[in-house]
């Protein structure tokens, strides 16, 4: 058999469910893809489409209810609490609200210090040997080192967003879930760190996992892109090809609502009726299916087929690429 | 020639660049600074910050002299009773007036601050460490364990905290250091109340799961996250507790279950007056307004507090 | 006086808050002009006054902190801000309305939402009966089935909820409708279909509107014209095509270089170096000079005022100073 690379990430029939008062909630239900080294996948859908905790789930912030996560070849879900916290350090997260994902009560620097410490990678009585690694943290994230001694509530939204970053990137991970990084920033700052995070995945070889509901921004980073709909893949695909051929009818509708910025720019719009049905307990059959133009009887039970209309282009569809 | 044009375009731009924000960027004050910064702006807090200390000058004054002339003053002024100035009216000799037994009652007054305050913070501490621990971990974990501990308290709650303090009392008996844990589990119910749900907020914070992303430990997380960003409110409620725990040892000392004669602890002082209330106006009224006074004062710094550590009002 | 065709003619607003931090000049000489059934994109990032703009505009500066210091708003030919706040109350909501960026705090939690668009139309001097119709037509309006109008605001989603604000706000038929980021807390979907009902309802009341955004792209969707902010002043204002065909002031080039293309294919984009600046304390001069890529000396000390491009179109930059000013200076 030939030497086949391993994919940086793996994920097989992933499934995130909570339970509620009303019922099980199925936030994550049945997703399986792969991401490759050095790569970026965008994972893009509404509020409540499952993205945010799709990412948690992968890093097991959230325990998986069924189904494996596979980093490198080896089985994430069945790694035990010691193992886990090792691999912690190569799986990090950057979160969307710069506000709230730092804490208050620590300086800059023992914010990105804080998870050295945690891993073991330096004593925490090493205090210059850690003041050197944040320095040369800050320093790739573009933050003064003047700032070293702040606190968080004294810096504007995209000096905390690169803290963010520096903290993850504190423990040089392979792999990084982006949870909306750039959704809280005004876009000229937006755009300073969409830059920065593309150079980082240059110098340093990273891996991520982009989540956000904004499709341009999502295009303009991504490698492969990721359609959800209630916690469903509905399609999956390489960026270009996405928004030259969208074939899921979610996709379609989705694409052609983003308004853009140019006035001229005409399309045929697609006007959705209704708003997202409850990831409670859902019906069996396509969940587009009620806001679907092409829905038939057949999309109302049973399983969905995903379809590779492509190669490399899936879509949860029984009519993929109508219009 | 052009290109040096733009490369003085250059350097002015880099120099604008660089500095009109140094100065703003970087206010260099952490939230304990900021706090003091609101804080002091309040007049009313201020005055109870400086009452409050006052009392604590006062009794660590009265402590030293105790030690150094061996308690003779103590004994002299405060224990001894004089039969022949019984209810004797303020004077220029008696700032204050002179008591049921003919003791000097500023004296009393100045030597019985110690019991109120540091019995009542002594047992607001003890409230705080216990009700605290129990309401993080009752918050933090949730679920059965939150249950289990909730539930406990809410039977504590249940009863009022007098009546809790007295059945304490009554079963333990009337050492000092019985009275400071009685009145202290009387409190632990609500300080667990108000932590716990400060820490069911601050632990949905994104930071909490950042800092379980990098692999932390609950205790690490507790302990260092979750406590730290909780305290402000169970540190406004812990202000108004001691006022509340001055009030409940009065009480405690006015039925006869606190502090004992002759110890001039303040409740007991208004305890022992009020059957000569109709003969001597002053020797009800004086310790009465002591006690008003610093729970006032308590009241007044737990509020100004609560303002300084609100961050809604911040900017 | 102002021009007759201009139902709002805004010059040189002025207006700070006082904090402790400092006097935060939050608009400083903002000048702009709104044609009747127009509607005016107005352009900017957090903190460029925006917001205070649409509350000046409104007559709902919270005074103190805040103090209009200079200008004039002229509203249908009268000036706004000489009116007394007995007369404001008149022209808001009735003449003047406003809607909200967030759709989940701006409704009464305990009001049904028929008896929250009844209240308006009974300030405003209907009857009962009439109220009660009214807003059983303003729900039908915006999609929203009458029956419904028994419903308390958590019964609705967010879509739904930003409907119904836009009710509110529709139900005295007022000339003039500031739109305060209506869409930013909706999804792309629901965004659209609260937009195109907006564009819908407001040809058919021939209504004025005023939109407060930052996205470029519901601008060029729904604009006529266009005004981009920076610092509490408007940098460039034009007509919808001459912004977004033309953009002029480095600023709104920088705006641009800043969103990715769904279009083309860009491997970099090219933002904005550095940070808005803190706006207790100014830069002296074009408030952008230290982030600006074309500054030079001159425009740390150019007493900063617009210049005409062609057209409507107008920007605020020293590169376009005309050459007969340059020569007298």
């Amino acid at each position: 058999m030939a030497e086949k690379s391993v994919p940086t990430l793996q994920v097989e029939h992933l499934k995130k469910y909570f339970k509620t008062k009303k019922g099980w909630l199925h936030a994550v239900d049945d997703v399986s893809f792969s991401i490759e080294s050095g790569q970026t996948l965008g994972v893009v859908g509404e509020s409540g489409c499952g993205k945010s905790t799709l990412g948690r789930t992968i890093l097991r912030l959230h325990e998986p209810t069924s189904g494996k996560v596979y980093f490198n070849g080896e089985d994430v879900t069945a790694f035990s609490k010691a193992r886990m916290k090792q691999a912690r350090s190569d799986m990090q997260i950057i979160f969307q609200d710069p506000y709230a994902s730092l804490n208050p009560r620590m300086t800059v620097s023992q914010t990105i210090a804080y998870p050295l410490i945690i891993q073991g990678k330096y004593d925490a009585r090493d205090k210059e040997g850690i003041a050197k690694k944040v320095r040369e943290v800050m320093d790739m994230v573009g933050l003064a080192q003047r700032l070293v001694n702040t606190y968080p509530h004294e810096l504007d939204g995209g000096r905390r967003q690169r803290i963010g970053i520096a903290r993850a990137l504190s423990l040089e991970p392979k792999f990084i879930v982006c949870d909306e990084p750039v959704s809280a920033l005004d876009v000229s700052i937006q755009a300073q760190i969409l830059n920065l995070m593309q150079d980082l995945q240059q110098q340093l070889g990273l891996t991520y996992l982009f989540i956000t509901h904004n499709m341009s921004v999502v295009k303009h980073l991504s490698d492969n892109i990721m359609v959800m709909y209630l916690g469903q893949m509905v399609e999956f695909c390489e960026a270009k090809q996405l928004f030259r051929n969208p074939c899921h009818p979610y996709t379609q509708a989705l694409l052609s609502a983003i308004p853009v910025p140019d006035p001229d720019y005409k399309t045929e719009r697609i006007l959705l009726e209704g708003e997202l049905t409850s990831p409670i307990n859902p019906a069996p059959g396509c969940r587009f299916a009620k806001r679907c133009r092409y829905a038939t009887e057949q999309c109302f039970g049973g399983e969905t087929p995903v379809k590779e209309v492509e190669p490399g282009h899936f879509v949860a569809c029984h009519f993929p690429g109508k219009r | 020639m052009i290109m040096k044009k733009q490369e003085r375009i250059q350097k002015a731009r880099e120099d604008v660049l660089n500095k009109p924000y140094e100065a703003a960027d970087v206010k260099q004050r952490s939230l304990f600074q900021e706090t003091w910064m609101r804080f002091r702006r309040s007049k009313t807090a201020m005055f109870g910050l400086c009452f409050l200390l006052f009392l604590v000058l006062v009794s660590i004054t009265t402590v030293v002299i105790d030690v150094v002339t061996d308690q003779e003053i103590y004994n002299n002024y405060v224990i001894e009773q004089d039969p022949a100035s019984r209810l004797q009216l303020p004077s220029g000799e008696h700032l204050l007036g002179m008591d049921e037994l003919g003791r000097d009652i500023l004296m009393r007054l100045l030597w019985g601050a110690r019991y109120s305050l540091f019995m009542s913070l002594l047992s607001i501490v003890v409230a705080l460490l216990v009700g605290g621990a129990l309401g993080a971990i009752a918050g933090y974990f949730g679920g059965k364990t939150d249950n289990i501990i909730m539930r406990i308290m809410d039977v504590l709650l249940s009863m009022p905290p007098m009546l809790l303090a007295l059945t304490v009392v009554a079963a333990l008996g009337t050492a000092t250091i019985n009275v400071v844990v009685a009145v202290g589990v009387s409190f632990v119910p609500s300080f667990a109340r108000v932590l716990r749900a400060s820490v069911l907020q601050v632990k949905e914070q994104e930071y909490i799961e950042a800092a379980k992303a990098v692999g932390s430990s609950h205790f690490r997380i507790i302990t260092q996250f979750v406590i730290p960003n909780s305290l402000a409110p169970i540190i406004v409620q812990g202000t108004l507790g001691v006022a509340n725990a001055i009030l409940t040892i009065a009480s405690l000392s006015f039925v006869g279950l606190g502090v004992q004669s002759p110890l001039p602890e303040w409740g007991l002082m208004l305890s022992n007056a009020r059957n000569y209330m109709r003969e001597a106006w002053h020797i009800t009224v004086v310790p009465g307004i002591a006690i008003m006074l610093t729970i006032l004062s308590l009241n007044l710094m737990g509020d100004g507090l609560r303002d300084a550590m609100d961050p809604k009002l911040k900017n | 006086m102002a021009d007759n065709d201009n139902i709002l003619e805004i010059r040189d607003l002025k207006i700070v808050y006082k904090t402790q931090e400092g006097v935060v000049e939050a608009l400083n000489g903002a000048s702009l002009s709104l044609k009747r059934g127009q509607t005016l994109g107005l352009v900017g990032e957090t903190g460029a006054g925006k917001t205070t703009l649409a509350r000046g505009i409104m007559g709902l500066i919270p005074k103190p902190p805040g103090q209009v210091v200079g200008g004039e708003i002229f509203f249908n030919g009268t000036d706004l801000l000489k009116a007394s706040e007995h007369d404001m109350r008149k022209v808001r909501g009735a003449q003047i309305s406003m809607i909200f960026q967030d759709p989940m705090t701006s409704l009464n939690p305990v009001m049904t939402v028929g008896e929250q668009i009844e209240e308006v139309l009974r300030a405003h001097g209907r009857s009962v009966k009439e109220a009660v119709e009214g807003a059983h037509e303003m729900l039908e309006m915006v999609g929203i089935p009458k029956e419904r109008a028994e419903e308390y605001p958590h019964q609705f989603s967010g879509g739904m909820k930003q409907r119904i604000i836009i009710a509110i706000a529709l139900a005295c038929n007022p000339e003039f409708l500031i739109a305060d980021e209506p869409t930013t807390a909706l999804d792309v979907t629901i965004q659209y279909q609260v937009l195109v009902m907006m564009q819908k309802l407001k040809e058919q009341f021939n209504t004025s509107m005023l939109m407060i955004t930052h996205d470029l792209g519901i601008v060029a969707q729904n604009c006529d014209y266009v005004a981009i902010m920076y610092a509490g002043q408007v940098v460039e204002y034009g007509a919808l095509r001459e912004i977004f065909k033309d953009p002029r002031h480095p600023y709104t080039l920088g705006l641009f270089g800043s969103i990715p293309s769904l279009s083309e294919d860009t491997d970099r984009l090219t933002p904005i170096e550095g940070m808005p600046p803190d706006p207790t304390r100014l830069p002296t001069g074009c408030p952008f000079h230290p982030r600006c890529q074309y500054a030079t000396e001159a425009c740390a000390q150019w007493k900063s005022e617009a210049y005409p491009v062609g057209g409507e179109h107008t920007v605020r930059c020293l590169r376009f100073q005309p050459a007969e000013k340059r020569e007298e200076a």
